[in-house]
């Protein structure tokens, strides 16, 4: 029995091995703008305030927490630049990329899950479609474009609610708040952290259609996909930035 | 012409089609008729190439699709339409949009076009449907989805129509109506067409040849009146409504 679910699990790793790549070769021919677009809008309006929310907290609370540490060694004065490098490094993409694989990942799992047991996918190669050129395709190349852009508001929201909190508590003035960060902060940070979340842009979707596709068994499977995708999509987003922050920081 | 040899499909250990031997003819109606989960969908899902099977072949125009790249089974594919048992129609798009889409996708044109308009409300008319273009699948009731499922099917005037169970759901009226449909698209186009369905009045009013599926095989292939004078059980307590008891 323990056998079989290992040999399960390295078949299902397998299988997501296969549809990764035929996902992306069906990227060309490109998919129509009007589905792009409407999975740019899914991706950005609908996803900010989400994104900003979550991030302003947070920023606020590890700010809080950093002053905290920082003041037994007489050190807060340098919050902003500690506050800029953890966020343009790690927890901006990481936070942003989590929220985004229970906001997207879960969708984009029950949506195409819902086609798979009704059909619908059954119908578009019927019609000569391509079901990973209408449904996974416009979804990659939106979340590409628009997941880096979701981590640089994250990353702007943090490092402002950070100021807010030093602000509140140390009187620290915006500018001396911004000097510290221009004096931590490097352009590898910023430049690694959206490397890190074009990855994580990719498993996102990739994650979320993969347990849509693979959807079966009626309502209850439709669930279980889901509720699969949002926890494999973490799991895979936290194991993707560890072997990253490896090669660049390593 | 389609053809089926020898054709066999199991699901782990569930043998669901043991060795179907059939042949359709253009301008016939054949329906399959059986108890459900007897393999009637399945059998017709290996014509189109959406299930693979075991071990047989399945011949449409004479070009063997059993083992077909995808890229040669999608051009196989533009000669059929196929309704869906649940309709299958897109969500995300209202009607008129669903109902265009095998004449506008992968091609420049436009739902919203005046000509592409037109004929989805002459199509939309002939299944007795009007002023639903621009509703969401979800606000129509199952029998107006199965119905204007069979609009996007017949868009197109394929060369093969398979419909899976579609008077199914539907009341006696409609059924009658998507009866004269089958028949009248049947005639006036001259296309193969297959229909699985447990409505046995539907299947008398429409079928030219009456084929039931039991136990994974073909146990009766014949007319109206052969059937009729069928000895075999199965075939019996089906066509008679016969509990599985008796």
């Amino acid at each position: 029995m323990k056998m079989e679910k290992i040999n399960r699990y390295f078949h299902n790793i397998g299988n997501f091995a296969i549809f990764a790549r035929k996902a992306y070769k069906s990227v060309f021919p490109w998919p129509k703008f009007k589905n792009i677009f409407k999975d740019l809008y899914e991706m950005s309006i609908k996803s900010f305030p989400i994104v900003a929310l979550t991030s302003s907290f947070m920023g606020l609370i590890m700010t809080y927490q950093l002053i905290y540490e920082l003041r037994k060694y007489g050190l807060e004065v340098n919050v902003g630049g500690i506050v800029g490098v953890a966020v343009t490094r790690e927890l901006g993409p990481v936070f942003a990329a989590l929220i985004l694989a229970g906001r997207l990942s879960s969708a984009i799992a029950a949506e195409i899950g819902s086609m798979k047991i009704s059909e619908q996918i059954d119908a578009l190669k019927l019609m000569s479609v391509d079901p990973l050129n209408y449904l996974v395709a416009p979804r990659l190349i939106a979340a590409i474009l628009m997941v880096p852009l979701l981590t640089v508001f994250a990353d702007a929201i943090a490092i402002f609610s950070g100021f807010l909190v030093s602000y509140n508590i140390l009187d620290m003035s915006l500018l001396r708040y911004i000097d510290k960060i221009q004096f931590h902060v490097v352009t590898m940070d910023i430049l690694s952290g959206l490397i890190k979340s074009l990855f994580f842009s990719q498993v996102i979707v990739m994650v979320g259609a993969f347990f849509g596709y693979t959807t079966e068994g009626g309502a209850e499977g439709v669930g279980k996909s889901t509720t699969n995708a949002v926890v494999y999509a973490s799991v895979l987003i936290l194991l993707v930035d560890y072997f990253l922050t490896a090669l660049f920081f390593g | 012409m389609i053809k089926v040899e020898n054709l066999h499909k199991s699901f782990g250990k569930n043998k669901v089609l043991n060795g179907i031997d059939l042949t359709f003819e253009k301008g016939k109606i054949t329906t399959i008729i059986g108890q459900s989960g007897s393999g009637k969908s399945v059998f017709l899902k290996h014509l189109v190439g959406l299930f693979k099977p075991d071990m047989g072949r399945v011949y449409v125009d004479n070009q063997d699709i059993t083992d077909i790249e995808e890229e040669k089974m999608k051009k196989i594919r533009e000669k059929f339409s196929y309704l869906f048992q649940g309709g299958a129609l897109f969500d995300s798009l209202n009607i008129l949009e669903n109902v265009a889409f095998p004449v506008v996708w992968g091609t420049k044109k436009n739902p919203e076009d005046y000509d592409i308009k037109e004929k989805v409300k002459e199509v939309l008319a002939r299944v007795g449907l009007k002023n639903i273009e621009y509703k969401k699948p979800s606000e129509l009731s199952g029998g107006m989805k199965k119905r204007v499922a069979l609009a996007r099917a017949i868009i197109k005037e394929p060369e093969y129509i398979l419909y899976d169970e579609p008077t199914t759901g539907l009341d006696p009226v409609m059924s009658a109506t998507i009866d004269d449909i089958i028949l009248k698209l049947n005639r006036d186009l001259n296309i193969l067409t297959i229909v699985v369905s447990h409505d046995m009045q539907s299947v008398y009013k429409i079928s030219d040849t009456i084929c039931m599926l039991y136990g994974g095989k073909i146990v009766f292939e014949g007319t109206e009146s052969q059937i009729k004078k069928c000895k075999d059980k199965h075939v019996n307590n089906f066509i008679n409504r016969m509990s599985i008891n008796s």
